[in-house]
């Protein structure tokens, strides 16, 4: 045998071990991988129950994303009355419109620095889902309130006319 | 053998077109079980130790009492369908002997489908379906791997006389495939048949969105079809096979497919999963067949090969495209288009990109194992030449070793 053979033949078995090798490391690797699954089934229950919460959240507090509420100063830049009403789509409904509007009568006016006062005109002509989809010409509120510090009780009570007003 | 340009020996790639064969196919999503995956070094050595410890040991109590564990494991590794049956007899019985049958039961989000709206055809979704589908994942492991030990791999060998394990192993892959997708395909089809989906309309998918219940075919199939796609998931992720060429888009094709089984089963598009559970399924029925007709050398492989490549096609890619086109054009025109949480309307612009993305991602994929086919295809015909590009690096290893045909389970023993 030429030497160039006789190499070639020593190249081969050296090829041929190499490739015995790494067919024992694939197989040594091929063990369950047991945590690798616990791992991946608790990140999928994690997404899982992450996207429930999500689904719940929006659900119960569904005005976070679809009421905005619009504020406007009444009896100028003194006073402590505003007029608000919230507006969305269709899914700000009456009762989202309603929950946003007095979420923020109790986050923006403080009793303990003085009492407040509000009242809730309703709109009566429109339904309880009554917001198009459309931008710009949404239509009218379902609610408008007032609220304002007892110091502004008259003005509060202007605008409120023959509705009920609250104190806080 | 051949001699190369170097002058060094090795066995040729390449075979001449003396059978009906029509080559490797081996593409598609389809995951190994666990009764036909090699075993490891390790698993080796422990089923020995386990045998010899049996053997073993000075016979009292608790000696007894490990042999009838160490047996127990010993009989569980051979026969992987045994654990699964022991957890489904539990379950049924417990269930079963409770003599309560309803939703009040706590078996019973496990067995059978919860949330029965009224006294109606039709079921609500919730966390119980959870249970239904973790119950159905064991469910399916142990039909797969019962009907590869016990029914396939007799017939394998005794009627079919193939002796070679690594094709027993996959014949009994394949065979599985077909009996699966030959029952869940027509199941898909005839719950689309009696639905306004047929045959994959898709402007009815978005009419009646949100599609927040479902009747009880419709929703067991699609749990189901959840169980057995999470089982194969579960399997990859152990990762006991060897790996495969296509091994990465293989796994991209799993999270994707269980995204969105997961995805359009919260959200409520459930008309749109059923279009394309059926494209899968009806497609890796015929797959499944060629390639089983095709490790039996069978006269017609070619032709169903071709029947093959047309399904594939068809559904896969026609049907898929059309899908993907209807959210183009018909996913904002059809039923409501704004996103409410109140009511879970979320067909809206934030899921039409997720919906289009997913559905894609998925076409992608079929699109890469297409091309796959496509050669296989071009070669069987033009060339008469069949080297599968995509196969396992070392499948011909153990190709041709010949399969303990003695008892219907010991081929583990004897690797």
């Amino acid at each position: 045998m030429s030497s160039k053979n006789k190499n070639q033949v020593s190249e081969k078995s050296q090829q041929q071990q190499q490739q015995q090798q790494k067919k024992v490391v694939t197989t040594e690797r091929r063990v369950p991988q047991v945590w690798t699954l616990l791992k991946y089934i608790f990140i999928s229950l994690c997404l899982i129950a992450a996207v429930e919460y999500f689904k719940f959240g929006t659900r119960i507090n569904y005005e976070w994303f679809h009421c905005t509420p619009i504020k406007e100063q009444v009896g100028g830049p003194s006073s402590s009355v505003i007029k608000m009403w919230a507006v969305g789509g269709p899914s700000c409904d009456k009762r989202g419109e309603f929950k946003t509007l007095f979420k923020r009568i109790s986050r923006d006016y403080d009793p303990n620095d003085e009492p407040v006062a509000y009242c809730f005109v309703e709109n009566k002509n429109i339904p309880s889902v009554h917001y198009p989809i459309e931008n710009g010409n949404k239509g009218e509120p379902g609610y408008v309130a007032y609220v304002g510090y007892m110091s502004d009780y008259d003005l509060i009570e202007a605008e409120c006319g023959e509705n009920q007003i609250f104190h806080v | 053998m051949s001699e190369n340009k170097k002058g060094s020996l090795s066995a040729p790639v390449m075979r001449n077109r003396a059978t009906s064969s029509v080559g490797k196919i081996d593409v598609g999503d389809t995951v190994p079980g666990l009764g036909t995956m090699d075993e490891s070094k390790a698993s080796k050595i422990a089923a020995e130790e386990r045998m010899q410890r049996i053997c073993q040991g000075d016979g009292d109590d608790m000696d007894l009492m490990k042999k009838i564990w160490l047996s127990y494991r010993e009989m569980n590794y051979r026969h992987t369908w045994l654990t699964p049956l022991v957890l489904l007899i539990i379950f049924y019985s417990a269930y079963i002997t409770s003599g309560n049958r309803t939703e009040s039961n706590p078996l019973h989000q496990f067995v059978a489908v919860s949330y029965q709206v009224g006294d109606t055809d039709y079921y609500g979704k919730g966390i119980k379906d959870l249970s239904f589908i973790f119950f159905y994942m064991i469910f399916f492991t142990f039909l797969r791997e019962f009907l590869m030990d016990v029914v396939i791999r007799p017939i394998t060998i005794k009627k079919l006389k193939i002796t070679s394990k690594h094709r027993i192993n996959r014949m009994m892959e394949q065979v599985y495939s077909i009996i699966y997708c030959g029952v869940s395909g027509p199941f898909g089809l005839y719950i689309m048949y009696h639905s306004d989906l047929w045959l994959f309309e898709t402007k009815t998918m978005y009419r009646t969105y949100p599609d927040l219940n479902n009747t009880y075919l419709y929703k067991l199939f699609y749990l189901g079809q959840a169980a057995f796609w999470a089982q194969q998931a579960c399997v990859l992720v152990l990762q006991l096979e060897k790996p495969r060429k296509d091994r990465r888009e293989l796994v991209f094709h799993h999270i994707v497919t269980l995204l969105l089984i997961w995805s359009s089963y919260v959200f409520h598009f459930t008309k749109m999963g059923l279009a394309i559970y059926i494209t899968m399924d009806v497609s890796d029925f015929f797959l499944a067949l060629s390639k089983a007709l095709n490790y039996l050398e069978y006269e017609y492989t070619p032709v169903v090969f071709i029947i093959f490549v047309i399904s594939w096609v068809y559904l896969r890619h026609i049907v898929n495209i059309k899908i993907l086109w209807s959210v183009l054009t018909q996913f904002r025109t059809e039923g409501n288009y704004v996103l409410n949480y109140a009511t879970q309307q979320y067909k809206c612009w934030i899921s039409l990109p997720i919906v289009f993305i997913l559905i894609f991602a998925l076409q992608l994929v079929n699109l890469y194992w297409l091309v796959l086919i496509l050669r296989i295809l071009y070669r069987a015909v033009w060339k008469g030449v069949q080297k599968d590009e995509r196969s396992d690096s070392s499948e011909s290893d153990d190709d041709d070793e010949p399969a303990e045909t003695s008892s219907n389970n010991d081929n583990k023993k004897n690797n």
